[in-house]
């Protein structure tokens, strides 16, 4: 069979099988394009997750969305019908598991919506942190924050609050891994850990999370271990940053017009130099204890 | 003081009362001051430990069961060796009470009392142990320290019964005696396996390997041997419900099966076996196993049995020599060496595993790397189903994802995500078996889907390849698919696998050649890359050597394309046949300084200082990791990982050898996340853009060129290293991939992109590589585009402007593209923002381009250098910003730069009646 004509082949296939999906739909799918058709109502679906455990709840977990309620599958998914536009689900776990309830608002219900993973556990935190532009460390407003199953949107300083999120203070191995996503127009969207904090007074705060400009992404520069800022900038193109080991240069750096070094070593003891024509600074000793530490060391030429 | 147990986060472990999983399988109790008899604090630490395996184990059944593997009577069993720690230090090793190496043990059950064994179930442990011993003997060598050990009835202090997974070894009470803990299981079956298990554990007593892949693996390996001669057992196991039930417990725990080939994955590998961090981290109690560490015990189990396959006594022979020497316990070198000796002790000089040297042997079974590497791991388990199926169901496979990642001291953080499962038919096109199976959602590192893939060639078999990308991880599987099972058929096979690179020839056919036993033989065709049969021999059915080839067929004339041993297991038999896999890659002339090197092969090594050959102190070695947006350094850039990009610093000019293993003549596919994204061709072969597809979610394939601009970035970049200062160098856009050269890909994807490549020249169906497809016009056209290109030495960099229909004073990245900022090297760039490799404009905008050069050596000449590209470039004047006259330029001219600094920059605008 002729490659265009096995696709084509499998295309008709999708067809066929298409229809074994979650149920009350179509797929119909052409060489490039999906189309799903859902007849019969507006369902919400998603699972519904321990963050004790990271998988479900040992029992069912009802779910809501307005009059409609659905129970959790043993894997923890659900598919529950809602009110065509509905934007909110209620979890409740059972008493057994005595998490209580959960509310969680969903992107407008309409057809079939995956609203992702519903995050309960036996406390309840606000997760809090800034979104920055990478290359300008400024805040970005109006980035949508997703995490546990909360949404929020950053103000115009870049900082988000997301309240009710699922967490427990016994151990932090679901928390940490689960992704906090953030996207923003013009920015590429990207993945967060919140590790390595942890909830204080209720609280986990984030800090600040760097994403990249679509427009103005940038590969990234070499790798480094030790770094620094020359002042005042405007001296500081055509710096040699020399990074000498007992006495002998191993590495050597030009600064460009952005007024940034940057060394890449082993462990050990150095001394930094820092020369310009006539305009220098002082020698800097630094102790680089492992090859995946990173240190920074400005210097100010004179 | 009687100290308290508490059970903390891993930060506080240290804690008096604490449990942890130190080295090895050891799980260490810290019993803080207290020496003296109270010691209910290690009751509770392994009391809570074996809750949690418990659960474990009922989840796996539960599993299991779905994939009609097992029955719902067997319990699991995790035996452990508890060293009861003092102030972070292990209590001495019992005196022994009698002789020294070589004597028996003595077992001392209490007659009364609560740790009194009822009656009957005491007789048969003591049964086991009696029967057993000289078989244990034979096969694993004498007690490390003989003497007496007591058995002690751990069940009613465990509690709750489901809960009860198994018991477990101490070296040392606290007072100096051995100890067996051992709760009472409701099967005597599975009593007399785990009670030999833990026997063996106390045959090594205080000498246990350091790592779980050494200890726990030839323990596992001996009591499916041990397990299996039944007059090792007491004869009232000695039927046929009984051998079931036994066999059905090592299926659980002590043996993947016929599985192994599938599961010797990387992400396997490492010290221990069981994360530090996740020991009191309670299960989920739905499919996921909370990690897979009983995918390693499991495996371990296997592995070492394909040893005592060829050498039965081989756990003897290496315990002898461990005893003797402790260098063998701790040290992998002196370790390989003495496996060495030992099969050749066995077998004679030159001896073999599965026909290879021990430590080329050791080197391809990932779960016996005790080398802990960090960073993300993706590990795909498949597990086909046999029964159940519905008449119309042809092949039908769990496959589960398990993603995680290892930080500093093994502990493992168990991730979250989505991942979009590819499948690939034989020709490589990909197929949608059913929605819900489309997309993988993962949660506390564990995913699943069980797709039912169609009869998609008229009832013959094919090979499934499968993709699992995750993030800027993939693992990939091929299956059998219809070579197993199928819905329209009672028979299931035992006897299947997969077939890659065996190139047929027009008129001829492949097939594979099983000879087992004393030289029975079967040949079995093999459809699109798959073959499966079903082979009714009890000879076969027994665990023993196999020797299966590969042959092309032509005119009646065979051609051997591959020859592999394997030690199977008993019962059926999977396996992935690679033809012409196993490769020397060479990295000629690595530079001394920085270098950007592509891995183009599975390294049979997790060390990259090993690999590169350079000192762990002198390592550098880095990868970008977009999700942080900074470079991951070693030992956090974790092992190679094949069609990874990396940057190294070599302290010296050295070539390079990179032993591994590649997927022979079929696509193979890198995975990318959102950003910027290190890679390299994943195989040894250079591979142009036409040969490139890429896949997001679940969209189908397009090729490079039409990814542009939507999922990938309009250019990629490779990284040459600057002539005078080899620590320093340039990005420059590279326009096909070389195999073993590292490449910076950005992905324009929220959800990320796989790409995949074709090599030139594809087996199977497939008559050559996929149709290239030609680039896409752009909508529109150009006026112009021109480059310059600076030149000095050896170094050479460039830097595109132009003018086009669909241009704008923006960035659009079908047009336009960036690049670093300054690397210390020599760069050219246009734009008077962030640098940008090229830069197009509209028709009506009549922008002064400002172009820079980056990383001048001061007073050195430079070669400067207008090219037309795409139609007649119009001449430029060249205004440098610092002043002085302009310079008029046509394109094809070059002219002399003298540095004066290390930037230059010049406003490039159109002479009379160009670009204005």
């Amino acid at each position: 069979m002729k490659p265009i004509l096995a696709l084509f082949a499998v295309a008709v296939l999708i067809i066929v099988w298409g229809c074994g999906g979650a149920g009350g739909g179509t797929t119909t799918t052409t060489n490039n394009t999906t189309t799903t058709t859902t007849t019969g109502g507006n369902f919400g679906e998603g699972y519904v997750l321990d963050v004790r455990t990271g998988g479900p709840l040992a029992q069912p977990a009802t779910v809501a969305a307005g009059s409609f309620q659905a129970q959790t599958e043993p894997d923890g998914f659900f598919r529950v019908e809602a009110n065509q536009g509905a934007t909110s689900l209620n979890v409740s776990t059972p008493s057994t598991v005595g998490y209580g309830n959960w509310s969680f608002s969903t992107d407008p219900i309409v057809g079939t919506v995956d609203v992702g993973d519903l995050w309960v556990g036996p406390e309840r935190v606000q997760l809090q942190g800034r979104v920055i532009d990478v290359l300008t460390n400024q805040p970005v407003a109006g980035a949508v924050v997703k995490f546990a199953g909360r949404m929020g949107t950053t103000n115009s300083s870049g900082r988000f609050t997301l309240s009710e999120v699922a967490y427990t203070s016994q151990t932090q191995a679901t928390f940490w891994g689960i992704p906090i996503l953030v996207s923003a127009a013009t920015y590429v969207s990207s993945e967060f850990s919140a590790e390595p904090n942890v909830a204080i007074n209720g609280m986990v705060e984030v800090g600040d999370l760097g994403i990249t400009p679509i427009g103005d992404d940038t590969p990234p520069g070499i790798p480094f271990n030790i770094w620094g800022r020359i002042n005042p900038l405007s001296a500081a193109p055509g710096t040699t940053v020399r990074c000498l080991q007992n006495g002998t240069e191993i590495r050597q750096f030009t600064v460009g017009s952005d007024g940034r070094y940057f060394l890449w070593v082993p462990p050990g003891m150095y001394t930094l130099r820092f020369q310009n024509g006539p305009l220098s600074a002082p020698d800097v000793q630094v102790e680089l204890e492992k090859p995946n530490q990173v240190l920074r060391v400005d210097a100010t030429l004179q | 003081m009687r100290r308290s147990l508490r059970f903390l986060a891993p930060a506080v472990l240290v804690l008096a009362g604490a449990v942890s999983f130190g080295q090895s399988n050891v799980l260490e109790v810290e019993i803080g001051s207290a020496r003296g008899g109270d010691f209910s604090a290690a009751d509770a630490a392994v009391r809570e430990f074996n809750k949690d395996l418990a659960r474990l184990s009922r989840n796996y059944r539960l599993t299991n069961q779905a994939a009609g593997l097992t029955s719902d009577r067997i319990q699991f069993s995790m035996p452990s060796v508890v060293w009861l720690t003092q102030n972070g230090k292990r209590l001495a090793p019992p005196e022994p009470s009698g002789p020294r190496n070589g004597a028996p043990l003595v077992l001392q059950f209490d007659n009364s009392g609560s740790r009194a064994f009822p009656a009957e179930y005491r007789q048969v442990l003591e049964s086991v142990f009696n029967t057993a011993q000289t078989t244990l003997t034979a096969i694993f060598g004498p007690p490390s320290v003989g003497g007496v050990v007591r058995v002690l009835n751990f069940d009613a202090d465990i509690g709750d019964r489901d809960a009860v997974a198994g018991g477990y070894y101490v070296p040392n009470n606290g007072m100096g005696q051995p100890e067996i803990r051992f709760p009472v299981y409701n099967a005597p079956e599975t009593a007399a396996v785990n009670f030999i298990h833990c026997l063996l554990l106390a045959y090594l007593g205080p000498s246990g390997y350091e790592y779980d892949a050494l200890s726990e693996g030839l323990v596992r390996a001996t009591t499916i041997r041990v397990s299996r001669i039944p007059a090792a057992l007491p004869a009232q196991f000695n039927n046929p419900a009984s051998r079931e039930t036994i066999e059905l417990v090592l299926a659980n725990s002590y043996d993947v099966g016929a599985f192994y080939d599938w599961n010797n994955q990387r992400a396997l590998g490492g010290r221990r076996f069981i994360a530090p961090n996740l020991r009191n981290v309670p299960l989920p109690p739905g499919g996921s196993l909370g990690g897979i560490f009983l995918l390693r015990y499991q495996m371990a189990g296997s592995a070492w049995q394909k040893v005592l396959v060829e050498y039965p006594s081989f756990p003897a022979e290496i315990n002898s020599r461990a005893y003797l020497n402790p260098a063998i316990r701790t040290d992998i070198g002196a370790f390989l060496t003495a496996a060495q000796a030992s099969i050749d002790a066995i077998g004679g000089s030159g001896s073999t595993v599965e026909g290879l040297p021990f430590a080329d042997w050791f080197a391809r079974q990932y779960i016996l790397q005790t080398y802990d590497t960090l960073g993300l791991k993706l590990l795909m388990r498949v597990i086909p189903l046999t029964s159940e199926l519905g008449p119309n169901e042809f092949s039908v496979f769990i496959i589960e994802g398990n993603y995680f990642e290892t930080r500093a001291g093994g502990n493992e953080l168990l991730l979250s995500g989505t991942a979009f499962p590819i499948f690939w038919e034989p020709s490589f096109n990909r197929v949608f078996p059913s929605t819900q199976d489309d997309r993988m959602t993962i949660s506390g590192a564990y995913g699943a889907v069980v797709p039912t893939f169609p009869n998609l060639f008229s009832g013959s078999n094919y090979r499934m390849a499968v993709d699992l990308p995750v993030a800027d991880r993939l693992a990939r599987v091929y299956l059998p698919v219809g070579a197993i099972a199928r819905g329209s058929s009672a028979k299931v096979n035992n006897f299947y696998g997969t077939v890659i690179g065996a190139e047929n020839v027009p008129g001829g056919s492949i097939s594979v050649r099983l000879t087992y036993g004393s030289g029975q033989n079967v040949t079995i065709p093999v459809q699109n890359g798959a073959f499966g049969e079903r082979i009714d021999s009890e000879v076969y059915n027994l665990p023993g050597r196999t020797e299966i080839r590969v042959i092309r067929t032509v005119s009646g004339v065979e051609t051997t394309l591959l020859t592999r041993r394997v030690n199977k297991a008993l019962g059926a038999l999977g396996v992935d046949l690679k033809v012409d896999a196993n490769r020397v890659f060479q990295l000629v002339d690595l530079p001394l300084g920085l270098s950007m090197i592509g891995v183009p092969v599975q390294t049979l090594s997790s060390s990259p200082s090993e690999l590169l050959n350079v000192p762990v102190s002198q390592l550098l070695v880095a990868r970008y990791n977009a999700a942080r947006l900074q470079y991951d350094l070693w030992p956090d850039s974790g092992a190679f990982e094949r069609g990874f990009g990396y940057f190294v610093r070599m302290p010296a000019r050295q070539t390079v050898n990179l032993p591994g293993t590649v997927d022979p003549r079929i696509p193979v596919s890198v995975a990318l996340r959102p950003g910027w994204n290190m890679v390299s061709v994943p195989n040894v072969q250079n591979t142009s853009l036409g040969n490139i597809t890429v896949t997001v979610g679940t969209a189908f394939p397009v090729s490079f060129s039409d990814a542009i601009g939507s999922s990938l970035g309009a250019d990629f970049f490779e990284f040459q290293q600057d002539g005078a200062n080899p620590d320093t160098g340039s990005m420059i856009p590279a326009n096909s991939f070389q195999a073993g050269r590292g490449y910076f890909v950005r992905c324009l994807s929220s959800t990320g992109a796989t790409l995949t490549f074709f090599p030139s020249g594809m087996v199977g169906n497939r008559a050559g590589p996929p149709p290239p497809v030609a680039p896409e016009p752009e909508p529109g056209f150009y006026r112009f585009l021109g480059e310059f290109r600076v030149t000095r030495a050896k170094t050479s960099v460039s830097a595109q402007f132009g003018q086009h229909s669909a241009g704008t004073m923006g960035f659009d990245p079908r047009l336009d593209s960036q690049l670093p900022p300054g690397l210390g090297g020599l760069q050219a760039s246009f734009g008077a923002g962030n640098p940008q490799f090229r830069q197009v404009v509209g028709m009506k905008d009549k922008p002064d381009f400002i172009f820079k050069i980056e990383g001048l050596h001061n007073g050195k000449p430079y070669q400067l250098r207008y090219t037309s590209l795409v139609s007649k470039a119009p001449p430029i004047q060249l205004f440098p910003i610092s002043g002085g006259q302009p310079i008029i330029l046509q394109p094809g001219q070059e002219i002399t730069l003298m540095a004066n600094g290390t930037t230059a920059q010049f406003i490039v605008r159109a002479a009379s009646g160009g670009t204005r």
